[in-house]
């Protein structure tokens, strides 16, 4: 007991010393506080991101794959839209999202950028002559899926509503005042070619839109009008499909499934497997989306972690060289004490309470200061990486026009990484703190005991006489 | 009773090629004052330094109530059963002089609670001529003298079955040198304890019992004699 107590009167006698060891030991708990806070809070947020973009589960064709295997683009297998519908019927699953897009043309709705007033012509595959498509008709089986409505970028404006029933659209303000439409009027939409079905359309909803006009300037400059954000018509999947497709060929049909837990994938594509999903086929989660999402948490999290690490490094050894010092500086003291009779135990231990007494005051300092510059810190650090990430995205995202029509998302512009992050220190994290900060304490007491081990008292006198 | 025998303690430092200690016996008792003179260099602060259990002989043997120092645990030796005074007092100098005492309580195990330790401190150090106002200063601010009554103090708190004292009188006015001896005299004569001064003083010698000299590493009985006295 007597030496706890002479360590408590150690600690106010060496002030001047101990002063300098309690800055360095709260300057290092606070960096590492802010470090670990922002590191686990990251971890924490990719984590729950991963639980719910790794739900969503694609089947696609696996590009790579077939090329690997020298297979040309007319041996590749194909699957019908009932092969997809079937394989939405599974337990794993908690809900199947289809969506198909349709480029049509219209002769009374005229589209956004289209100088030529439909009267654009193009050449078929099969080499007949038609309208070129203005329009694109999007019909999405869950209204809550479609990103722009539920990022807030296009919003219904009163006095309309989403499409519900078969007959019923939405389409963009520019194209409904450009064509002076609203809310309850029809509109007639055909497709390409003389065989292709034709809508006739009430229009339930009009919306505001702030996406951007195109996924790429190039479609503008193209004349690809119908690729146009604001030139879409959006109805239900069923409405669309009223039509009796039954193969995607002319239609851009896409298929997402939402696994009830993400760790279940295996398992549901052995079931799509045996419900006859061919090899040239892949089921995957959408890797890339998560990336681009977590990509600045990631950045932010590996910052934080080498932070930390050269701030638990240089700070340890700053520590350990000051306890070095200090404890040299103290030998007549330490020899003085074992003259005494004091045991070399007891002098560890007078050392040991010393910095853990030490430790203690600047961790519940270093706590209250390290939430403090968490969140600033943190802020800064992800827009550093959020501007990287679009900087390292920005000209390689779009779609592009597939050869048969069909678009398909080649970058990432559908993707919003995080951009906020609201840092927690919570009770996990401050656990982890406190663990380090002993540990340093530990690590500069061990320094002191390890170098009174070498004193004999006499020597240490003898020295000083 | 014997309380320190010497057993022909040689000893030399590390690298030396003299002893410092040559083949050394003798006895010491309870209850008796003990002087050993010498010449500055004779050995005197080696031989203090070897029977308080900060060092070990180089051959020969050093018995505390018939037990080696090499075989007993010579820290707590030092903290129960030797008090020194050193030449140097080697007090904590950023420690108060009643804090100097306690601890030195505290270290040996006094089952005494914190303020009974002070007030048992206080009262030895007013006993070595230290008040209580000079007791509550730092020893770094006291003087030579003051810091030598409070080594005094230190090294009988404890109440030791030997006190080891090296020059204890030697930054003392005459007054206080008498009072301090008398102290010395009480622990042996009164207390029963074994009282072994290392001294120049000749008042500390007239009052030990017993005297034995240092000269070349070799302890005689009997007052110190000048160096052409031994024959050399």
């Amino acid at each position: 007991m007597y030496a706890i107590f002479n360590a408590m009167k150690n600690l106010v006698r060496n002030l001047g010393r101990n002063i300098l060891l309690a800055s360095v030991t709260l300057a290092v708990i606070i960096c590492v506080s802010a470090a670990l806070a922002i590191g686990n809070t990251s971890e924490k947020m990719i984590e729950d991101t991963r639980l719910q973009i790794g739900s969503k589960v694609s089947i696609s064709l696996d590009l790579m794959a077939t090329h690997e295997q020298g297979q040309g683009p007319d041996n590749l297998a194909s699957i019908g839209i009932e092969d997809y519908l079937s394989y939405g019927e599974s337990d794993y699953l908690d809900k199947s999202v289809f969506s198909v897009q349709i480029p049509m043309y219209s002769s009374t709705v005229f589209a956004v950028d289209d100088e030529t007033k439909g009267q654009k012509e193009w050449q078929n595959q099969d080499g007949s002559v038609a309208k070129a498509p203005t329009l694109m008709l999007v019909g999405n089986s869950d209204a809550e899926t479609l990103s722009e409505f539920a990022s807030g970028e296009r919003e219904i404006l009163p006095g309309g509503k989403m499409p519900e029933e078969l007959n019923e659209c939405a389409i963009s303000s520019d194209l409904a005042e450009l064509n002076n439409i609203s809310v309850g009027d029809p509109i007639s939409i055909q497709g390409q070619s003389q065989s292709a079905p034709n809508y006739e359309l009430i229009v339930s909803g009009i919306y505001s839109d702030k996406t951007a006009a195109y996924a790429s300037p190039m479609y503008q400059f193209q004349g690809l009008v119908h690729l146009g954000q604001r030139n879409q018509v959006i109805a239900t999947y069923d409405a669309v499909m009223s039509k009796g497709y039954e193969t995607d060929e002319g239609i851009d049909f896409q298929s997402q499934y939402y696994l009830k837990d993400p760790r279940e994938l295996d398992k549901f594509e052995a079931e799509v497997r045996s419900k006859g999903l061919p090899r040239d086929y892949s089921v995957s989660i959408n890797q890339e989306e998560l990336d681009k999402v977590t990509g600045p948490l990631a950045g932010m999290r590996g910052a934080s972690s080498t932070f930390m690490a050269v701030i638990l490094s240089l700070g340890g050894l700053a520590l350990a060289l000051i306890s070095y010092l200090a404890v040299k500086e103290r030998k007549y003291e330490i020899g003085a004490l074992r003259a005494m009779g004091m045991e070399k135990a007891m002098i560890s231990l007078c050392l040991l309470s010393e910095s853990v007494a030490i430790t203690i005051v600047c961790l519940a300092l270093g706590l209250f200061a390290g939430r403090a510059v968490s969140q600033p810190i943190a802020d800064s650090l992800l827009a550093g990486q959020v501007s990287a990430s679009q900087a390292q995205s920005a000209g390689g995202g779009g779609k592009i026009l597939m050869a048969n029509g069909k678009t398909q998302t080649s970058g990432v512009n559908s993707y919003t990484p995080i951009s906020e992050i609201e840092v927690a220190l919570n009770a996990g994290t401050m656990v982890q703190i406190a663990v380090l900060a002993l540990a340093l304490a530990l690590l500069s007491g061990m320094v002191g005991i390890v170098s009174i081990a070498k004193y004999e008292p006499l020597k240490i006198l003898r020295e000083r006489g | 009773m014997t309380c320190l025998e010497l057993k022909s303690v040689s000893y030399r430092y590390g690298g030396a090629r003299d002893l410092v200690l040559d083949g050394i016996s003798a006895s010491f008792e309870m209850g008796k004052v003990y002087a050993i003179t010498g010449e500055s260099g004779s050995g005197k602060s080696t031989l203090l330094s070897l029977m308080s259990g900060l060092d070990i002989c180089g051959s020969g043997d050093i018995l505390y109530m018939g037990k080696s120092l090499r075989d007993i645990d010579r820290d707590a030796y030092r903290a129960k059963s030797a008090g020194v005074v050193f030449q140097s007092f080697n007090l904590l100098l950023n420690s108060t002089a009643l804090y100097n005492v306690t601890l030195s309580m505290g270290i040996s195990g006094i089952p005494l609670d914190s303020n009974g330790k002070k007030m048992a401190a206080q009262a030895l150090l007013e006993k070595v001529g230290v008040n209580s106002a000079t007791a509550s200063r730092k020893v770094l601010k006291l003087s030579g003298g003051e810091q030598q009554r409070v080594g005094i103090a230190r090294a009988l708190s404890h109440n030791p079955d030997v006190v080891i004292a090296d020059e204890p009188t030697g930054n003392l006015d005459a007054e206080t040198e008498s009072a301090i001896l008398k102290i010395f005299a009480d622990v042996a004569h009164g207390d029963g304890k074994c009282v072994i001064l290392v001294t120049h003083s000749e008042s500390v010698t007239a009052m030990a019992d017993e005297v034995f000299s240092l000269c070349d590493g070799k302890l005689a009985y009997g007052e110190a004699k000048r160096e052409d006295e031994f024959g050399l």
